[in-house]
């Protein structure tokens, strides 16, 4: 039985399936039997997941606010796509106007234009829809996660030790919980992190407890 | 239409005419259940309501509370959903009015007490996220487009890599 402590980026990229990342994390969770977090690890998720739920939802929400601006009474994909162009710059520009395809494919149908009103709901049910995909995944997530106990020991000398590697705060913290979790555990246990600072920094301290430490390299995107 | 003269009730935070729009809101959210409770019906409620609301969220976002709109409008969009299921809107009479109270907290925090908002607005959105997580996964029922391809598919686009 394989087990594995998991950082929060390897969570957000299961739940919230963003490219490449999240088919590397689906291959994590295939290659192990048990998973394991810290409080630690749950509070960051939390926060990270709904700053990303609503994100997703940003698009969506200052479509509606602009719909009735304009005025109109039958939307075309071209006016949302306009919207986009003119609303946003950079990535966010291309990334809100490449989501427009599938949302009018799926929810607008073949119709070339749309009343308001049918404008309107459209996007009510899309966003209905991607916050119970979205929810349902966080919730089979903690269903499947194990939190480990407490950590009560600071670990000074292996703290400063991957400060000096560059690791941030709160992942020094979660470094630590892991460490801790797998000092105490007769089972070997790996530590999966897909923040590149803090799997490099892990990797170079030897102190650390755990059986092997992987990153988003050891897992295959497909 | 709400006739009667809205008075705003809450702390003076924004324009006037968006303090006003607020207030119609909320004396909108109160109609309703007790139009529900007494089993009435009145004709266009619900595109009422979505106006009211968005009407609302205009005027956040035109006043800079960009953020705090979109935390509005995730809310407004549950009740605008169950708004299709009368008695589970009276059912979860309190999830609401709780979530309209800790919005109301987190506007008054951000006119009264800068130095505090940024811990404040972590704390709502925690709250306000786990309320979304119970109502998304318990009560919602996915719509008859449901795919988690093209959810998935959306989902990338918006988020990226």
């Amino acid at each position: 039985m394989d087990k594995a402590f998991f950082d929060t980026c390897l969570l957000i990229a299961y739940v919230f399936s963003i490219n490449s990342l999240h088919l590397k994390s689906e291959s994590a969770f295939n290659h192990y039997s048990e998973y394991f977090w810290s409080s630690n690890v749950v509070e960051e998720f939390d926060r990270r997941f709904y700053k990303k739920q609503k994100n997703v939802r940003s698009f969506f929400n200052d479509l509606e606010r602009y719909l009735e601006s304009p005025n109109q009474e039958f939307y075309r994909p071209h006016d949302l796509i306009n919207f986009a162009l003119k609303n946003y710059t950079d990535r966010k520009k291309d990334d809100a106007k490449s989501s427009v395809e599938p949302f009018w494919n799926r929810y607008v149908g073949f119709e070339s234009q749309i009343l308001f009103d049918a404008m309107k709901n459209a996007i009510s049910l899309c966003l209905k829809d991607l916050s119970i995909d979205s929810n349902r995944n966080k919730s089979f997530l903690e269903s499947i996660m194990q939190t480990t106990p407490q950590r009560t020991d600071d670990y000074p000398d292996i703290d400063l030790m991957l400060k000096s590697q560059g690791v941030k705060d709160a992942d020094r913290s979660i470094t630590l919980d892991g460490h801790d979790f797998a000092c105490n555990c007769k089972s070997p246990i790996d530590f999966v992190s897909f923040d590149d600072e803090c799997y490099i920094g892990a990797k170079n301290v030897e102190l650390l407890c755990f059986n092997s430490i992987k990153g988003k390299y050891d897992f295959n995107a497909s | 239409m709400i006739n009667e003269v809205i008075k705003p009730d809450i702390p003076y935070i924004l324009s006037e005419t968006t303090q006003i729009a607020y207030s119609k809101f909320k004396a909108l959210i109160q109609k309703i259940f007790s139009l529900l409770k007494r089993n009435k019906k009145e004709k266009n409620i619900k595109e009422e309501f979505y106006d009211s609301y968005m009407d609302f969220a205009r005027k956040l976002d035109e006043e800079g509370f960009k953020n705090e709109s979109y935390d509005y409008m995730a809310i407004c969009a549950m009740y605008y959903d169950l708004m299709d299921r009368p008695a589970e809107l009276i059912n979860h009479e309190g999830f609401f009015n709780d979530l309209f109270k800790a919005f109301d907290e987190l506007l008054s925090a951000k006119i009264n007490n800068l130095k505090e908002y940024d811990s404040k607005y972590d704390e709502f959105l925690l709250y306000c996220g786990k309320m979304q997580q119970y109502y998304y996964t318990h009560i919602a029922i996915p719509s008859e487009y449901y795919d988690r391809d093209v959810l998935n598919e959306i989902t990338n686009h918006l988020l990226g890599d």
